[in-house]
């Protein structure tokens, strides 16, 4: 059985690591990208993940923006999106539900507790 | 509020004087004419008393007119001892703030960065381990089978080597009783070699009778023709008796026949039988095979036992950095601390370079002005996470409205 391919989206150089390597160690294959504007251009090239866990505050583009952008790219509609971000205001949340997150994540999230979403919004992981 | 200059102790001193010196005229009548006299105070205790009261009034008005003084906004420059700092002074310092906070601000970054440094190793070394317990884990599963085709091996072996030892062991068992039925077979082989002796004695049997017929033959002929019927009957019997002698002969030699080498068979017999009985040791094969297997399924045991600990202890480690890695976000939170701190840092420089401005070089418009307060509770807008609102409700005492509480996880 193939891995399952995961995209993480964060302007946090230490908290792409933690993420990546906790998924790594789990038997997820995962790419990372810095900001919204560079996970857009990574997917519009081709690169379709599995599912996509992506911060909200992050220069150049920020979460919820790449969120209603991925959205709209063709064969994108199903594919289950996260965010994991410290924003607290229940508004932005509101708009990430509105805008097609699959869930809201926040900063810090145990590893245990990580892994239990990913396997809940990936069928087969 | 100690005033020091000169001119100004001067000017205070006069008015003070002046004060006092009015104050006494005024109430000197009732001092002199009412209140003395009714103390019963005399002449020189009243003058005395008059010069008392006259120094306290002066210092009681010098005190007064000094806190006038000071409520006036006194702000002319006394170059010789000025008791405020000038206002371009404090300009200068207000601007010198900017390099400062420019300091700190860079301190921070530098403490932020440092702390991305380290958690980058620390997990670096996570991962190392990780890779290591990962390698280990493969080396065990290649071992467990190895071991699990060699433990196959080895039943298959076992398995074979009981049967044959199995067939061996019946065919050694048929032999054992062919060998059996053959020492019976031998020994009544020599019950017959007995009967030897029985023959014998029929042969005695058949000459003595055969001696007997010959005198009643001899009987009879001197009988004569009333023995002619004896001799008849003395023949019969030396006839019968001649072909028992002839039977007895026949039967001995038959006997002889067929026990002749019947004390080697039966030496040959029990030889064979020895043999099968000493290799019982089959069965100790058996025993053996199957203790030796009974050993290995022990060993085989215990190994699976060390590779499913093994198995665990690295699943067991898998978790335990999973979980420290989810730890290490800290850093994060950190960072977004830090850099909102810092933006605050650089909205009050530039709030201080502002008033730095409007004290010594623009004019000061209090309509455009924004205020510090205002500043500080526009910070709220900044901030993203719950514990920062938190902390500015604690310091300011103002409730910052942190909204409805909603889960850290949440699936839509």
């Amino acid at each position: 059985m193939s891995k399952k391919v995961i995209f993480i989206v964060d302007d946090s150089a230490t908290m792409t690591m933690s993420v990546k390597s906790n998924l790594q160690m789990h038997g997820f294959e995962v790419h990372t990208a810095g900001d919204g504007a560079q996970a857009l251009a990574k997917l519009k090239g081709g690169f379709k993940p599995d599912l996509i866990i992506t911060d909200i505050n992050m220069p150049n583009m920020g979460g919820l923006e790449l969120i209603k952008n991925v959205k709209a790219l063709p064969g994108f509609r199903f594919v289950p999106i996260l965010t994991l971000t410290t924003e607290s205001d229940s508004s932005k949340r509101d708009e990430g539900k509105r805008l097609g997150a699959t869930g809201w994540l926040v900063k810090p999230i145990s590893g245990a507790d990580l892994l239990k979403v990913v396997k809940q919004v990936l069928p087969g992981a | 509020m100690q005033i020091q200059s000169k001119p100004f102790v001067s000017v205070l001193g006069a008015t003070s004087f002046v004060a006092a010196a009015a104050l006494l005229v005024f109430i000197s009548p009732w001092l002199h004419e009412d209140f003395f006299p009714y103390l019963g105070v005399g002449p020189s205790w009243d003058y005395a008393l008059v010069m008392l009261t006259s120094v306290g009034i002066m210092a009681v008005m010098s005190r007064v007119v000094k806190a006038m003084f000071s409520l006036a906004k006194f702000d002319t420059e006394w170059p010789t001892a000025s008791r405020h700092m000038p206002r371009q002074q404090v300009a200068d310092e207000v601007r010198e703030v900017a390099p400062y906070l420019e300091v700190m601000t860079q301190q921070l970054d530098g403490a932020v960065k440092e702390t991305e440094v380290g958690v980058m190793a620390l997990m670096e070394a996570m991962n190392a381990i990780h890779h290591v317990s990962d390698l280990q884990m493969q080396r065990i599963q290649d071992s467990d089978t190895s071991g699990s085709a060699l433990t196959s091996a080895l039943e298959e072996k076992v398995m074979v080597d009981k049967q044959l030892a199995m067939i061996l062991q019946m065919f050694v068992d048929k032999q054992r009783a062919d060998a059996e039925l053959n020492i019976l077979r031998i020994q009544r082989l020599r019950e017959v070699k007995s009967l030897t002796p029985l023959v014998d004695v029929i042969s005695n049997v058949a000459r003595q009778t055969n001696f007997l017929a010959i005198n009643a033959a001899v009987e009879a002929a001197h009988a004569g023709d009333t023995g002619r019927g004896f001799a008849v009957l003395a023949a019969e019997i030396r006839q019968l008796s001649s072909r028992t002698a002839e039977a007895a002969i026949n039967i001995s030699e038959k006997i002889k026949a067929a026990t002749e080498g019947i004390d080697d068979e039966m030496r040959n017999a029990t030889e064979v039988d020895d043999r099968n009985s000493a290799s019982g040791s089959m069965q100790r094969v058996i025993r053996d095979i199957d203790e030796m297997q009974e050993r290995f399924s022990a060993v085989s045991g215990s190994l699976l036992g060390v590779i499913e600990g093994v198995k665990t202890g690295h699943h067991e480690i898998i978790m335990q950095l999973s979980e420290a890695m989810g730890k290490i976000q800290f850093q994060d939170v950190i960072r977004q601390r830090v850099e909102q701190v810092q933006g605050a840092m650089n909205e009050l420089n530039d709030h201080l370079q502002n008033m730095a401005d409007q004290l010594v070089d623009k004019p000061w418009d209090p309509t455009t002005m924004v205020h510090l307060r205002e500043r500080l509770e526009q910070q709220v807008s900044n901030y993203v996470m719950k514990s920062q609102l938190e902390t500015h409700q604690t310091v300011t005492g103002k409730s910052a409205d942190s909204g409805q509480d909603r889960p850290s996880i949440e699936l839509f």
